[in-house]
């Protein structure tokens, strides 16, 4: 009796099994592209011991009607999202061109905003975790706020996604993405999006400073990679100044012929440093007054920001004038733009413009201060560099 | 394209007379010099050569005075060397000679501005590509009256896309590229024409029959809808039969906002409303919920906007959330739009 009433609940267990599979195929039958999506992304959870497998999702468009079920929870992908980002890595693979491109990364991005942020940036990550990539055609262009209107790959698009979902999952990817990526523009996404996502700056810093330390970017840069200096003039300091001295001095040593592509990007990244945060520079060259001599063009420009109405920003101006170590040919230049109003615009990854106001109070200041040295004796030896300075302050008198 | 490369001045040693195009050039519009009696009235006495100096070498390009009587805009290519800053950026304004204007005809800026990722792009795609073209852009500025400022165009592509509309450049080709014909220091005008400039990338249009030569760069490109000519972008590149130019964005008009700001120590003017070119098509919206949803599914978006506002004015980087919110708050309103619509 029992061994009969034992195999009737056996052959009951197996039927009932077997029922279940067969709805849970049939199922899967009428969501193919999200189950497909779902199963790339538990293969690749199962690498990443931090993350489990996510449960599915269903996102803004599915049928869902109750908002309180989109509530997300840790593990939750959307991934009707994850499946329109695997459609779009075959879309690009195949090829497609740049107005297509564009218009196919505006709609993911609309997808993107359709989700809520958290549930966004954990299927953001979960496609990532994939490894699909591909060739956008694009080239990498950041638009305002520090987004890009371009991005060279769908990873780099994604990344970027990432970051504008605003979610602290951003953030803690960005390092992730930084310990792995041989990608230069993705490792300077990711890069923002630290930036954007945390308050401390060490991390940020010691990040840039790692990315400089890879050869292969250096030699061969790519746009993102000279945007991502933006970053180092976020952090500030006099570390950030050293770094991108560093990068100036050594496109500095780069044989004639060969064009130092870094040179202009790291050289406007540390002009405007200077302009956020002066006293960084001028501690960097207290530390070290030889700092940037060996590109004296680039000390000159630097040194022309110096505002003489600042205590300690005169000083710095009085010891370069009076240094004994000029180049050929930098107190030429130096006179000739000093002191260096002009201004760099556009948008940037991270921060924002540093603005010179009030161009003629500089100016006026500048005049007092040139009649005060000029009766100096101590700079009986520069004074052809203030009249000139003088003569060309007063090309444009002062308005006010 | 070919990118009209900031050329070194060379010395004329002869004179030459009006330049005139080819048989056959009939369907391009090649520069023809401009009377002197014309170049003292506008727009044209407010456009000039404009001379940037690196060190001992001469670069001489074209420009006009535009928004302010103090803001000069031209093109960043004139005004941009690798890793240092132009000595001097001056303008010799309604010059019209076979040699260059005397040193005491050029007017000195006091600075200027261009856009930081020309240098970047210039560097990863060369000076040459469309994305370096896309921000060809540059605003000198001078704390002196330096003439009459012609009007701007904030929205430039509009007009310039506009087949119905006249539009003309001014400046000074050093030679013409359709024939070769030298140009010497005379003011020249291309036009009008009303071929429409079609859209390259974002700033970046071009137009085809229409050639100019190098530097007729930062030239000014005026439209006429209005009975007046007002600038509507800066030629940045050409061919013997193509005109390139940076159509006058809200960027360029934030750049001259801030050069003024600088000179004022105001902060900048927003740019002005853009207003509609007449025929002109409404450009892309691409925040846009997705089409055909039911009213249950717009709700639910509403809600997930909502819920996203909340997060991203917790964000930290204040541009970030600008244009974050920016987006999401044009996304809520046209699904709040949907919404109205279906019930």
């Amino acid at each position: 009796m029992n061994r009969a009433s034992d195999s009737v609940r056996w052959k009951r267990l197996l039927l009932l099994l077997a029922v279940g599979v067969l709805v849970g195929w049939i199922f899967t039958l009428f969501l193919p592209e999200p189950d497909a999506a779902a199963k790339q992304v538990g293969q690749s959870t199962k690498d990443s011991p931090t993350d489990v497998s996510p449960s599915i999702q269903p996102g803004i468009g599915a049928s869902t009607s109750n908002p309180a079920s989109i509530t997300p929870s840790p593990t939750h992908v959307d991934a009707i999202l994850i499946a329109r980002f695997e459609a779009a890595a075959a879309q690009f693979s195949r090829g497609i061109d740049r107005k297509d491109a564009r218009a196919l990364i505006a709609d993911l991005a609309d997808a993107v905003d359709a989700v809520d942020p958290t549930l966004a940036a954990q299927s953001l990550i979960a496609f990532l975790k994939t490894g699909r990539d591909a060739a956008t055609g694009l080239g990498f262009r950041v638009a305002e706020g520090g987004t890009l209107s371009d991005a060279p790959s769908l990873r780099v698009a994604t990344l970027d996604f990432l970051g504008r979902t605003g979610a602290p999952q951003a953030a803690e990817y960005a390092i992730e993405v930084m310990d792995a990526t041989d990608v230069a523009d993705e490792y300077s996404v990711a890069l923002r999006n630290l930036a954007w996502g945390v308050e401390d700056n060490s991390e940020v810093g010691a990040r840039f400073s790692d990315m400089l330390d890879r050869n292969d970017w250096l030699s061969e840069p790519t746009a993102g990679f000279m945007e991502a200096f933006d970053v180092a003039v976020a952090v500030g300091g006099p570390q950030m100044v050293r770094e991108l001295s560093e990068v100036v001095l050594g496109e500095s040593e780069i044989p004639t012929g060969d064009i130092p592509l870094l040179n202009q990007p790291a050289f406007i990244a540390l002009d405007r440093l200077m302009m956020r945060d002066p006293d960084a520079v001028v501690a960097a060259f207290r530390g070290d007054p030889e700092l940037l001599s060996w590109a004296p063009t680039q000390r000159a420009s630097l040194l022309s920001r110096l505002d003489v109405r600042n205590k300690d920003q005169r000083i710095l101006v009085e010891n370069y004038l009076l240094s004994p170590s000029h180049r050929p040919g930098e107190m030429e230049y130096f006179q000739n733009i000093f002191p260096n109003v002009n201004g760099i615009d556009g948008y940037r990854m991270v921060t924002e413009s540093a603005e010179i106001r009030n161009v003629s109070e500089i100016d006026d200041a500048t005049r007092a201060v040139l009649v005060e040295w000029k009766s100096d004796t101590r700079f009986t030896s520069v004074r052809p560099i203030l009249e000139t300075i003088t003569r060309r302050l007063n090309q444009n008198p002062s308005s006010q | 394209m070919r990118n009209f490369r900031a050329q070194q001045i060379w010395s004329l040693g002869f004179l030459l007379g009006v330049a005139i195009a080819p048989l056959g050039s009939a369907q391009v519009s090649v520069p023809k010099r401009v009377g002197n009696s014309v170049a003292g009235g506008a727009p044209y006495a407010s456009t000039g050569i404009v001379e940037t100096r690196f060190g001992q070498s001469y670069f001489r390009g074209s420009g006009a005075i535009a928004r302010d009587s103090r803001l000069i805009f031209t093109a960043a290519h004139v005004g941009f060397d690798r890793g240092r800053w132009a000595d001097e950026v001056a303008i010799a304004l309604g010059w019209n000679g076979a040699s260059d204007a005397p040193p005491s005809r050029y007017l000195s800026m006091r600075g200027y501005r261009f856009f930081s990722s020309y240098a970047t792009h210039v560097a990863q795609y060369g000076s040459d590509s469309d994305e370096a073209f896309n921000t060809d852009f540059l605003v000198g500025f001078a704390t002196q009256y330096l003439g009459n400022a012609v009007g701007v165009r904030a929205g430039g592509a509009g007009y310039l896309a506009n087949a119905s509309i006249q539009k003309f450049i001014l400046g000074y080709p050093s030679e013409r590229d359709f024939d070769g014909v030298n140009g010497y220091y005379y003011m020249h005008r291309t036009g009008p024409f009303s071929t429409p400039f079609t859209p390259l990338l974002d700033a970046y249009y071009d137009v085809q029959n229409v050639s100019t030569g190098s530097g007729n760069s930062g030239g000014p490109v005026f439209e006429t809808s209005s009975g007046s000519a007002m600038l509507a972008g800066i030629l940045v590149s050409g061919t013997d039969r193509s005109a390139g130019v940076y159509a006058i964005d809200p960027p360029a008009w934030d750049m001259s906002s801030n050069a003024l700001s600088a000179l004022n120590d105001v902060p900048p003017a927003p740019a002005p409303t853009r207003p509609s070119a007449p025929g002109s098509t409404p450009s892309a919206v691409s925040d846009s919920p997705p089409s055909s949803l039911t009213l249950n599914e717009l709700t639910t978006l509403r809600e997930t906007l909502v819920a996203r506002m909340v997060q991203i004015r917790k964000m930290k980087n204040p541009q970030a959330r600008v244009i974050q919110l920016r987006r999401t708050r044009t996304l809520l309103m046209r699904v709040n739009q949907q919404i109205q619509a279906l019930s």
